[in-house]
């Protein structure tokens, strides 16, 4: 590198730094007032000031500059003084080596960065859920409502109830975000709690039905959010490694790698949405197309046994941590499509519902909200086997209000009272 | 155990740290269990049939070796050949034989029915016994003296980097290599590393990515766009399949090279040719030429008159169609390409010379001419033989001349891996009659690409999911790709994407054998970007490589 621009090189994150402190404030209103409205459109409900909202971002542009201009200097001298020794034949070794390392840790402080996450929103529905998570995640920070609500759970929280419709009941005093990973149990809640850990989140709403318990004790999610610190956890619960054996590996393997764990933004960013949706579309292609038909075959796998004790095991340690964190948890007694309920053997959600009312009544930072709190879905409710349609959804949303506002503030009276 | 496995890395690791602390007696003796254990990894029962064919052939060269009376030579190669062909047929082709000629005689109104065998392809069966046949022929025609040595003998058959899916290494090659004490050479082991990573990038990020596409859109009775965007799909099986075998030979490879041992080289730029002789220069070398010499060649090659010439090519590549697998859907691609051949034999027999002589009467004239009518013009020395990985050369010598100058062992005798497949050496010597322009070469690579993928359409439709009619599905792709799309479909940008990374790898490909002469800032780019897209863009689903199944 030719002197002036290693000279340039070293001081960017100075410049970076200076630009920020006397143009960030200025662009971000200049930019919000010619596109703020688009801008918050594009975030869904994410955040609802453009110009502090771009502010934020500039700050961790020049925080990611500094980052990079650092760890690049790191990675040099690491690998100059590994290679000291070496014959020139072997040079090329330590400097991958340390350079890998280099964009490992790169990725792993980036990724606490909104920014990092925006350059792979494709858009809305179109996003990975890793990313959306991230973004959901790290937004929720930035919003300066004092009261904010968790929707955690399956894909079926994000299909029963609507962030926005209740972020527009509730005004600015209590924000909603649904940080949802699609086919999540109840041990991936645990593993959302350890995300959340550090984080304002007053109350915790999760949609809990049968999937949940009984259909397999390791979601899809823990591929993602698993790690070494995970591991004596679920030992204690008595977790078996076999039960999802790659989820739990591919979480490690990220936690250590972090280019493996952002495995799905990436090519969606390369390669196109389209390309690393194909198996799933394949897949939903070779679902029956008759629900009866897909019913009677998913049956087959919810079941009372050693994993539906490990998930309820699991849903009370998540309870208590969140007692512990002084987090209200609201858990509502869901359904599924009456289409499937139907071919479920009713003990397992008798089973479900005397496990919520005990847990309720042994936690008191658990409200429960059973079957008759709620609004009961039909067939003609539901897209799939699961999830409900967007007017039911609406429906089920609007029903909510009421009934959470209430419940949030007697829990807040009696936390007041106790304090 | 397949080389994109968790397994298959902990076992190169055991397998290179015991390596790397033996004698050399012993590190074949290692090599040759480690070998088995790869194999049997997948299935023990079918390490008794790769025994069974290393010894046949192990002992059969022996006596022809031994053997002076030639009726008696003969018939030593003769029960080799049946033995070994038999095994193949047994397992690989029994099942297609019996079904086709019971569909045909049920035609003819006659009701027969043959025992149809219900047992799993012992995987690489075509490779090693292409490999142990290849061994008892050179022995038969004296280009070889056979080892007494069993363990070198078994170690080259089973060698585990290129066992179960090629390259088809000679015996020539490969035995000198298992018997003498191996090098590690710095440089080579750089190499190998490289050619290692690069296998993987080809395997996980090209070949399995472009294989959820195909995997998709291949497997439904009906074509999954009703226009253009079908080429889409054949693109991404063109790019998946030369990703998954180029891929897996550069982990051969590479994997032979940290232990010392130099494989040939399988693949150069195979999409990057303008005719289907320099293809099939560029494309599975290692079956080519082994078709060439052990097939083409002993039928009569290119000496007994342009009839028998098609004759020849047409065989061939039916037999190197039938190699790839047991189904009608593979003799046809091997037509299709044996047709190519023949085409491209008839456009020099009969058009191109009087074009030329149109066009630039004089120019190189002499040695066209000649060339065409099988004279032995160019009498090249031994050296600047190299005649490497061709099936059909028309514009080279050793292939169109009658004078035989070398025989074909021969060339392989004198052939080092490096040496024989440097394309560039050729170039020196043979003078070319019509260069082509740049722009000239690109639409003949376009077209000749096209080409090609009309012939992975036949090859993938071998694969097609029971119960799809391949005839039916192959007819309905076509009419589908001729249809003016509307506009086109997003998977597109995926695939070009891929495709790129494939052709740059093909463009690049001489470069990409010689890492260790590359500058260390290149060298560490490089290895970043290639662990970084293989963790990141790869796909991990322990998948196969697709040519096990041959």
């Amino acid at each position: 590198m030719k002197p002036r621009a290693f000279i340039a090189f070293l001081l960017a994150p100075l410049i970076g730094w200076a630009a920020y402190a006397l143009l960030a404030h200025r662009v971000a209103i200049m930019f919000s007032q010619r596109w703020g409205q688009r801008l918050v459109r594009a975030g869904d409900g994410k955040f609802s000031d453009a110009a502090v909202f771009l502010q934020h971002r500039f700050y961790e542009g020049a925080w990611l500059l500094t980052l990079t201009v650092v760890l690049t200097l790191a990675v040099f001298a690491t690998g100059a003084l590994l290679a000291r020794r070496l014959t020139p034949i072997w040079k090329w070794v330590p400097f991958s080596l340390t350079g890998f390392v280099g964009v490992n840790v790169w990725l792993k402080f980036a990724s606490a960065t909104c920014l990092f996450w925006c350059l792979f929103w494709n858009g809305k529905g179109t996003t990975n859920n890793l990313t959306q998570f991230h973004i959901k995640l790290l937004l929720m920070n930035e919003n300066p409502a004092p009261m904010k609500v968790v929707l955690a759970g399956s894909s079926q929280v994000r299909a029963q109830i609507d962030s926005r419709i209740l972020n527009s009941y509730f005004g600015s005093n209590i924000f909603t975000t649904e940080l949802h990973f699609p086919g999540n149990r109840c041990y991936d809640l645990l593993l959302l709690d350890h995300k959340l850990q550090g984080r304002k989140a007053d109350v915790i709403l999760c949609y809990l039905s049968e999937l949940n318990f009984f259909d397999g004790p390791i979601g899809d999610g823990s591929a993602f959010f698993f790690n070494f610190r995970d591991l004596p956890e679920l030992c204690e619960l008595g977790g078996q490694l076999r039960w999802s054996r790659r989820a739990l590996a591919y979480g490690l393997l990220g936690e250590t790698l972090p280019v493996f764990w952002i495995r799905e933004p990436i090519p969606e960013r390369f390669l196109g949405v389209e390309v690393t949706g194909i198996r799933q579309k394949g897949r939903d292609a070779a679902l029956a197309s008759d629900l009866e038909q897909r019913a009677v075959e998913a049956a087959a796998g919810y079941r009372a046994d050693a994993g539906s004790d490990f998930s309820f095991r699991a849903f009370e340690v998540f309870v208590a941590k969140c007692r512990a964190q002084h987090r209200t948890v609201i858990a509502c007694c869901g359904q599924l499509n009456p289409i499937l309920a139907r071919h479920l053997n009713p003990a397992l959600r008798a089973q479900m519902r005397a496990f919520l009312r005990n847990l309720a009544a042994k936690y008191d930072n658990l409200a429960l909200l059973d079957e008759g709190d709620l609004p009961i879905e039909a067939e003609s409710d539901y897209e799939d086997l699961t999830h409900i349609t967007a007017e039911a959804r609406i429906r089920f949303t609007e029903a909510l209000e009421p009934v959470l506002q209430r419940l949030m503030l007697s829990k807040e009276q009696i936390r007041s009272k106790a304090g | 155990m397949v080389f994109n496995s968790i397994t298959f890395l902990i076992f190169l690791a055991v397998v290179l740290a015991l390596y790397y602390r033996l004698s050399h007696r012993f590190q074949n003796w290692m090599l040759l269990l480690a070998s088995y254990l790869f194999y049997g990894w997948w299935d023990y029962r079918f390490l008794s049939l790769l025994l069974f064919t290393t010894f046949f052939d192990y002992f059969c060269a022996l006596w022809i070796d031994g053997e002076t009376r030639p009726r008696r030579r003969k018939l030593l190669l003769g029960s080799s050949m049946a033995v070994n062909l038999g095994v193949l047929c047994i397992f690989k082709y029994f099942g297609f034989f019996a079904q086709t000629l019971q569909t045909a005689f049920a035609q003819l109104g006659i009701g027969l029915s043959f025992p149809i065998l219900h047992v799993v392809l012992p995987v690489g069966i075509s490779f090693y016994t292409f490999l142990s046949m290849s061994y008892t022929i050179d022995v038969y025609r004296g280009e070889l003296k056979p080892t007494r040595n069993p363990v070198d003998f078994m170690l080259y058959v089973a060698f585990f980097p290129h066992l179960v899916a090629g390259p088809i290494v000679r015996a020539s090659i490969l035995l000198p290599q298992c018997q003498k004490i191996r090098k590690i050479i710095p440089q080579e082991v750089a190499n190998g590393i490289w050619l290692m990573l690069m296998g993987y990038l080809k395997k996980v990020v090209i070949a399995d990515r472009l294989g959820q596409i195909t995997t998709w859109g291949f497997s439904r009775s009906v074509p999954a766009f009703a226009d253009a965007n079908s080429w889409l799909l054949v693109y991404a099986f063109a790019f998946q399949i030369y990703g998954d075998f180029a891929g897996y030979s550069d982990i051969a490879r590479g994997v032979s090279k940290l232990m010392g041992f130099e494989l040939v080289e399988n693949f150069r730029a195979p999409y990057l040719v303008t005719n289907p002789a320099e293809f099939w220069r560029h494309w599975h070398i290692s079956l080519s030429t082994w078709l060439r010499d052990y097939l083409y060649i002993p039928l009569g090659g290119n000496r007994d008159g342009r009839v028998k010439t098609y004759r020849n090519l047409m065989t061939t590549m039916l037999l190197g169609g039938l190699w790839h697998g047991a189904g009608i859907a593979y003799v046809l691609w091997g037509l299709y390409h044996g047709s190519l051949l023949a085409c491209q034999r008839l456009w020099h027999d009969f058009v191109a010379p009087r074009l030329r002589s149109i066009r630039t009467p004089g120019t190189h004239c002499d040695l066209t001419v000649a060339q065409l009518h099988g004279e032995p013009v160019l009498q090249r020395p031994v050296g600047a033989l190299t005649v490497a990985g061709s099936l059909e050369e028309p514009e080279s010598t050793s292939w169109s001349a009658s004078g035989q100058t070398l025989t074909p062992g021969a060339l392989v005798n004198q052939s080092t891996a490096g040496a024989v497949q440097d394309p560039r050496i050729a170039h020196e010597v043979v003078p070319q009659p019509n260069r082509l322009s740049l722009l000239a070469r690109l639409i003949l690579i376009v077209i000749f690409f096209h080409i090609t993928c009309l012939g992975w359409l036949l090859f993938r439709a071998g694969s097609l999911p029971a119960g799809v009619d391949q005839f039916h599905f192959v007819l309905s792709f076509l009419r589908t790709m001729i249809v003016l799309p509307t506009r086109i479909d997003p998977i597109g940008q995926g695939i070009l994407v891929l495709g790129a990374a494939s052709l740059f790898f093909q463009w690049k490909y001489d470069s990409m054998n010689h890492f260790s002469r590359w500058r260390t800032g290149a060298q560490v780019l490089a290895v970043i970007i290639a662990l970084t897209a293989i963790l990141s863009l790869g796909v991990f689903e322990g998948s196969q490589f697709i040519y096990f199944q041959f």
